[in-house]
């Protein structure tokens, strides 16, 4: 059989093409698999996290892309002899001599035999280290190499506190104003109770925020110094939060359905309601902890996780509601303070967030007072007042208050949402008839005004 | 008569193959300077067609078919074509003539009856004297008085025209034109080939080119072209080619679709085909290669790819356009 021959002579240049072709295949694979440990471990590198696992997470998530786009290929273009054949005639400059007579196996005269003749004479001379010399894939070698230095770049490079750390630490200032990741945890875990308990996206989004914080306060570098403003900036969007939550709670207490109607149509609460009968966690204490770290201008570590700071100072138990009926800062009660002129009413509580409502309150002396201890008398107004710290802008003073003595009175088995009033479904205005037959019936019964009026034309007769 | 040895007998191969290349040595001795033009009027002789060769006076058109047909053993004949030219001028015509006493009719045939017809300046006569011309040339038959002669074999014309003179002209029309296998373009010779020229025709001996063959070597030969295998990728890389010279095909280069008025018929893909074999055999192998394609792309397709009045008038030269498209292809065909 003429053909064989030519297989047979082209076998040696098939091994060397399969081997240069898995070769290039292992490299190409290596390569997508080093690129993806690379990105990875940049991507921990600047965003934070673990920096093998990402690597690891990379590469595997290229490799298996290139293993498929490498067997899909190798599928599409088999090595077949006609292959082979070309890609001696490439190398070999023999002009289509292989590839004729592998396709034109007998017949063709003198013609033919003397073209399958000339092609075994050249497959004789047929040369594989010439012809398709060994050679590695550079490219790819090149490229696994660039992302093999990456790769130790990312994994090695010290992040900037470690540097900074080596050269004499953290200043201890900055130090200070990291919150413990310990605290900022416990506060996300009741944040993220919080949002389970009543479906809010926003919670849980805060909450999320406040992991990610706590994962980067556990960090050694310098990147954390803008962990206080970030927590700056949660703070404030969690006082937002629970301040409709405490809108709605409010609400809710008052057996008011139209201020909760409102207050659920303010914030994206869960529809159904769930979790709202049930006990109400202390939003107050929630939003202080996360509040305690946010001093920019004199930041102040907590004492401990939900802790109080050690600056600020219990003075009494809370204060009695009926004593606080005519201060200033409860609603509809605005008016002088009661005390002698020793507080000072730095604002009211209904007109302030479900944070503020506990910190502006009922101050014990005058704003440029001296900042030690309030003179304050416990007879004068039996409020507990947290004298906390001078600031440029004034003294900031907490206020505890008990809830009022009806609220103790309010069993949450009780409670129960008003009946939704359904409204009125809105009357149906569609014409079911089609567009089309109300087009036909009015060209054909209706002539327009238009038409009926324009002179010079007949009005269209009645059918 | 000549016995014709049957081309399916092996050692004959290898003779006629070197017949060819001693054709081409014997003609490169005479035409200076004139390898390409020398190639392709073997290759438009071996593969069995007509040439129209174009060029200035004086570059020794009608040296080179006669030296052909001196070499290939064929017999020449000349036809000088002026407008006053008929058609029974060159096909023949029914004579009366006495023979035995008795009056009797009789076809005397016109110089075209021969093996290497030498057209000259084909484009000064008519188109119905071109027709009479072109018939012979298509059908290998001229009918005269109703009945049809057949031409000698092998009948090749080889016609010239000069680029230069237009006036009182007959320019042939595309459909004919397309009837014409090769067109050959005498270049003007460069300054070494002319003073091999001056030193070679101004002497007291002037060369002469041997006889390498004869007519039946050369019918011989056009049967072996066709033999010729070809590799499937050559052959849909000479389709594409083809095809991607048409100025209707929306996918086909931008160039092409603005500046040509029509492309390249198959009976022209017919022609590339062919030459190419011919130049694989007169290359001493037995399959085309891209190579061989490349040698015929502008003999073979140059006069029937047409250029529109845009194109000629943004300077587009048809050659290079042919060429620019053909590397495109073939780079494909072998990639």
């Amino acid at each position: 059989v003429p053909v064989l021959p030519l297989s047979r002579g082209l076998a040696p240049l098939r091994r060397r093409m399969l081997a240069l072709r898995r070769t290039s295949d292992a490299a190409w694979v290596i390569a997508a698999g080093a690129t993806g440990a690379a990105i990875g471990a940049l991507v921990a590198l600047t965003q934070g996290g673990d920096r093998p696992a990402a690597a690891l997470a990379g590469a595997l998530l290229l490799l298996g892309p290139a293993l498929l786009v490498r067997t899909v290929h190798r599928g599409l273009t088999p090595l077949d002899d006609l292959t082979v054949a070309r890609w001696a005639e490439s190398r070999a400059g023999w002009q289509e001599r292989l590839t004729t007579a592998l396709e034109h196996p007998t017949g063709g005269g003198p013609i033919g035999e003397a073209l399958r003749s000339d092609a075994r004479s050249h497959l004789e001379l047929l040369d594989v280290e010439r012809t398709a010399p060994w050679r590695w894939p550079v490219a790819s070698l090149t490229w696994i190499a660039g992302a093999a230095v990456v790769l130790a770049f990312a994994g090695t490079w010290p992040l900037p506190d470690r540097r900074e750390g080596a050269a004499g630490g953290v200043a201890p200032e900055a130090a200070a104003a990291i919150p413990p990741a310990a605290a900022l945890r416990d506060l996300a875990d009741e944040v993220a109770a919080e949002a389970a308990r009543t479906d809010d996206p926003e919670l849980s989004a805060i909450a999320a925020a406040l992991r990610a914080l706590a994962d980067r306060a556990t960090l050694d570098d310098a990147r954390r110094d803008d962990l206080a403003t970030l927590l700056a900036e949660l703070t404030q969007r969690l006082g937002t939060d629970l301040a409709a939550h405490d809108a709605l709670q409010r609400a809710l207490r008052s057996d008011d359905a139209s201020a909760a109607d409102a207050a659920l149509a303010e914030r994206d609460f869960d529809p159904n309601l769930r979790g709202v009968g049930a006990a109400a966690p202390d939003y107050d204490d929630m939003f202080r902890r996360a509040e305690l770290w946010v001093d920019d201008e004199d930041p102040e570590p907590p004492s401990g996780p939900g802790g109080t700071p050690s600056s600020t100072e219990i003075v009494r138990p809370p204060l009695d509601p009926e004593s606080l009926q005519g201060a200033d800062f409860l609603p509809a009660a605005e008016g002088p303070a009661p005390s002698g002129g020793l507080a000072e009413i730095i604002g009211a509580a209904d007109q302030s967030q479900a944070g503020d409502s506990v910190l502006a309150g009922h101050g014990s002396q005058a704003l440029d007072g001296p900042a030690s201890a309030p003179e304050f008398a416990e007879s004068d107004t039996e409020a507990v007042l947290l004298v906390g710290i001078e600031r440029d802008r004034g003294r900031r003073i907490d206020v505890e208050l008990p809830p009022p003595a009806e609220w103790e009175a309010y069993d949450p088995t009780r409670f129960g949402v008003g009946e939704w009033r359904s409204r009125p479904e809105s009357p149906v205005s569609s014409d079911p008839t089609p567009l089309p037959h109300h087009l036909a019936a009015s060209r054909y019964f209706l002539p327009t005004q238009a038409t009926a009026a324009s002179p010079g034309r007949p009005p269209r007769s009645a059918p | 008569m000549t016995t014709e040895p049957a081309i399916t007998d092996p050692p004959r191969l290898e003779d006629d193959l070197q017949r060819l290349r001693d054709a081409r040595s014997a003609l490169a001795r005479v035409v200076v300077g004139q390898e390409d033009v020398v190639e392709q009027l073997l290759v438009t002789l071996v593969a069995g067609g007509h040439a129209l060769i174009e060029g200035a006076p004086g570059l020794g058109k009608t040296l080179l078919v006669r030296t052909l047909a001196d070499v290939c053993g064929l017999a020449f004949s000349r036809i000088q074509f002026t407008p006053d030219l008929m058609p029974a001028d060159v096909t023949g015509a029914v004579t009366l003539v006495h023979e035995s006493g008795r009056a009797t009719t009789r076809f005397v045939p016109g110089p075209l009856f021969g093996q290497l017809v030498l057209a000259d300046e084909i484009n000064r006569a008519t188109p119905k004297t071109q027709s009479s011309l072109l018939e012979a040339m298509q059908e290998q038959t001229v009918t005269v008085a109703g009945r049809p002669h057949a031409m000698p074999r092998p009948f090749h014309v080889l016609a010239t025209q000069n680029p230069f003179e237009m006036e009182g002209t007959y320019q042939l029309p595309e459909a004919q034109i397309d009837r014409f296998f090769f067109k050959v373009v005498v270049q003007y010779p460069s300054e070494a080939v002319l003073d091999a020229i001056f030193d070679q025709t101004t002497g007291a001996a002037t060369a002469r080119a041997p006889q390498a063959m004869t007519a039946a070597d050369v019918l011989r030969l056009q049967s072996l072209v066709r033999d010729v295998p070809v590799a499937s990728h050559v052959r849909r890389a000479v389709a594409r080619y083809v095809r991607g010279t048409l100025p209707d095909v929306q996918e086909n280069d931008a160039r092409v679709r603005r500046y040509v008025r029509f492309g390249v018929s198959p009976r022209g893909g017919q022609a590339l085909l062919l030459a190419a074999k011919a130049h694989a055999l007169l290359d001493g192998r037995f399959a085309v290669a891209i190579e061989d394609l490349r040698s015929a792309v502008l003999p073979a397709l140059r006069h029937r790819m047409q250029l529109n009045f845009e194109g000629m008038a943004d300077g587009v030269v048809a050659d290079g356009l042919l060429l620019e498209l053909f590397e495109r292809y073939a780079a494909s065909a072998r990639a």
